[in-house]
């Protein structure tokens, strides 16, 4: 794995080793605040998903360091990953399948209250031959933005019905991932359609959480309804609702062969395409035209801007989660000096 | 924390998914490929360690043979791992620009022979400076643009200059010229050899131009897994940079003599009547502007969807896919697939053989 920094505290960031991914602290503060202001005056809770980013650290912001606070990840090791740096209140995406997992989620309930996200019988099977305590159930229903989950309330209604009877696990209430710009009130449609459907047969869920799958919260807030009791999102700390982003990937020009082009020492693995090309944040008129996997290809007019071998430029990337995901340290910088290394403890928990 | 590491002699279906596997039988195979067409050639492989950021795997590329003992890495970082795993040779395939890493790169060269590529007069006179204030000698080769339009000189006579000039500097070793190259898409043999001795003759265009000034251009470092078996036919060229061809990747199929040798074992987690989830998404697999792995021995299958932890495929035909069962993804991209995971698991005849520590991962710097 790479090593962290070889610079001192203090350092100013354009000087770190490149590439390198930096995170502003006061802009990650002030988007947290921010991002739970919007929800002030209803009673619907901001969820992190602290699988976006994979650190303890920025966590602890996110949740004021109050580790029973409900923070969400993606798979069972990133949870053991949070478990493990005190959280003590987790929920995971993935349904346990398959031993392993059942074996991860068996060592996570010894200290945390976990709450696994089901679709199926077969999944619920998976917790029937090994019991436990400290551990709930959502159910997770589909919506036309997202084909997974449970499809019919009918269905649903059984698989409550099966735990509500047969188990000895808490059952929490429902999820929906929305997934797309606009299929939040689509999803806040769904999710109180099964609700009602489950009332009428006498089963109340007292969770009702929407994945935004990092869909801006300014969307969600005008249209939620108070039913609605938890909000998941990743991407606040970085960019709320398009402001300046606090993460960027610091790189450096290595090569000018030809006008209007510079070649940077960043590429597909020090930032990930995976959902699209990066943006320059600090030249104007400067573009990313391709990445190979060291190289990121810059472009730009030479009468505007002239950039020389050992320059600086800053990346914006196109997606946080999938660039966090390939560092295993994350510099924080206050007042453009590095304030603290911290590491990325969940990445690569795949698991 | 601590990556999942299965028992030794394990079976392949105890093992937790999502994991990153190689299929030791293939590789080894791929490995004797490379062997078998050096094996009497004066031009050797020189493995590149960006795509299996491993050195215990690039030792049994040396084992097998082939090689010329030394390899390729593309940052200084990845080679202070290679050079921490006692391999002692070392391109490094970048342009190193800045201070620090220069710095880093003169002290590796107290310990091993550290050669880099170079394209400009600055960062050359800048290498030199560093290396005499650290004494140690740092070899250079000058890349030439052959075909990727990114970095890399644009013509012989900047070859001649920066010769001219790595010749003058104290603490810089000349040794030769280098380039990088690729082709599109499905290449037949005869397309991979037209192509590839048409770049790799680019280079040697510039090494001859140089030899012309009386400079000796001991290296000629030029093609790769595509044109692995055409450089070697070209006089001159002293050394190949293959990396792809260890574990190989959907788009390089075409090379029917390597074998897909690093999978992904994942495991279904839903299915509906048309589709079935996976426990496996973009973290673990990449999918660069929206390209998909495919599923190994299903062709009925297809991604449809791919997210952070897993991926929807959609099934062809009647869905008789169940909850619990592992199916082997073919990567779409090896290198930065590899990059993002932090160990390998060996399998042999469906059993553990060995883990090994992807200890290059992340190295960025």
């Amino acid at each position: 794995m790479e090593r962290p920094t070889s610079k001192p505290i203090g350092h100013h960031y354009l000087g770190l080793d490149t590439p390198t991914v930096v995170v502003n602290t006061d802009l990650l503060k002030s988007n947290i605040k921010n991002a739970k202001s919007s929800l002030y005056g209803t009673s619907c809770k901001l969820i992190p998903n602290v699988g976006t980013h994979g650190t303890a650290e920025i966590a602890r912001y996110q949740t004021n360091s109050n580790h029973d606070l409900p923070v969400f990840v993606d798979t069972f090791q990133q949870a053991q990953s949070f478990a493990n740096n005190g959280f003590k209140n987790i929920i995971i995406e993935s349904p346990p399948v398959g031993v392993g997992k059942v074996e991860s989620l068996q060592r996570l309930v010894s200290t945390a209250h976990i709450t696994v996200s089901l679709s199926s019988l077969a999944h619920l099977d998976f917790l029937k031959h090994f019991p436990m305590e400290n551990i709930s159930v959502l159910f997770r229903i589909r919506n036309k933005s997202d084909s997974v989950g449970i499809g019919t309330h009918q269905e649903l209604l059984e698989l409550v019905k099966l735990l509500v009877e047969h188990f000895t696990i808490y059952w929490k209430g429902l999820i929906t991932v929305s997934k797309g710009s606009d299929s939040l009130e689509e999803s806040f449609k769904e999710i109180l359609s099964a609700e009602a459907f489950l009332q009428s047969h006498f089963f109340t869920s007292n969770e009702l959480l929407i994945n935004t799958s990092n869909q801006p919260l300014s969307k969600a807030h005008p249209t939620l309804p108070s039913k609605i009791t938890g909000l998941i999102s990743g991407n606040y700390p970085f960019e709320v609702n398009g402001s300046v982003s606090a993460c960027s990937v610091v790189s450096t020009v290595m090569s000018t062969p030809e006008p209007g082009r510079a070649y940077i020492d960043c590429g597909q693995k020090a930032i990930s395409i995976d959902r699209g090309i990066p943006s320059v944040v600090n030249y104007e008129n400067a573009l990313i035209e391709k990445m190979s996997a060291e190289h990121g290809y810059l472009v730009f007019n030479s009468a505007d801007i002239n950039l020389k071998i050992g320059d600086k430029v800053l990346l914006r990337p196109a997606n946080y989660s999938d660039t966090f995901n390939l560092y295993d340290f994350i510099n924080l910088i206050k007042d453009d000096r590095l304030e603290l290394v911290i590491e990325t403890t969940a990445r690569g928990a795949f698991k | 924390m601590q990556p999942y590491r299965p028992n030794i002699g394990a079976a392949i279906d105890l093992i937790e998914t999502p994991s990153l596997l190689i299929d030791l039988k293939l590789m080894e195979s791929n490995f004797s490929v490379i062997a078998e067409t050096y094996s009497h050639t004066t031009c050797k492989m020189r493995q590149h360690a960006k795509n299996i950021k491993c050195p215990d795997i690039l030792w049994r590329q040396r084992e097998i043979g082939g090689t010329l003992n030394g390899v390729c890495t593309a940052k200084v970082s990845e080679a202070e791992v290679m050079v921490e795993g006692g391999i002692r040779d070392i391109l490094v395939t970048s342009e190193i620009v800045g201070g620090d890493k220069q710095r880093r790169l003169a002290y590796l060269a107290k310990r091993a022979d550290m050669k880099v590529c170079i394209d400009n007069k600055t960062n050359l006179n800048s290498l030199s400076l560093i290396a005499q204030e650290i004494g140690s000698e740092i070899g250079v080769l000058i890349e030439v643009d052959t075909s990727m339009g990114r970095t890399g000189i644009r013509t012989p006579e900047e070859g001649i200059e920066l010769a001219k000039l790595a010749e003058s500097l104290a603490s810089i070793k000349f040794l030769g010229v280098m380039s990088h190259q690729t082709v599109d898409g499905f290449a037949d043999k005869e397309t991979r050899f037209i192509e590839g001795k048409r770049y790799i003759d680019k280079c040697l265009v510039v090494k001859t131009a140089i030899e012309k000034h009386g400079i000796e251009v001991a290296i000629v470092s030029s093609g790769e897994t595509f044109s692995y078996d055409v450089a070697p036919q070209i006089e001159g060229v002293t050394e190949v940079e293959g990396g792809t061809y260890a574990l190989m990747s959907g788009p390089t199929k075409y090379m029917e003599e390597f074998s897909l040798a690093g999978k992904v074992l994942t495991t279904v987690i839903d299915v509906t009547e048309t589709e079935i989830v996976i426990d496996a998404g973009l973290r673990c697999l990449g999918g660069p502007l929206g390209s998909t792995p495919t599923i190994e021995g299903q062709d009925d299958l297809s991604f449809v969807e791919m997210h952070d932890s897993y991926s929807v495929l959609i099934v062809k035909g009647e869905n008789i896919f169940e909850i619990g069962q592992t199916l082997f993804i073919c990567p779409s991209q090896q290198d930065i697939l590899v990059n993002r995971w932090d160990n390998f698991i060996g399998v042999r005849d469906g059993i553990v053989e060995v883990v090994w520590n992807i200890s290059a991962r992340g190295c960025h710097h």
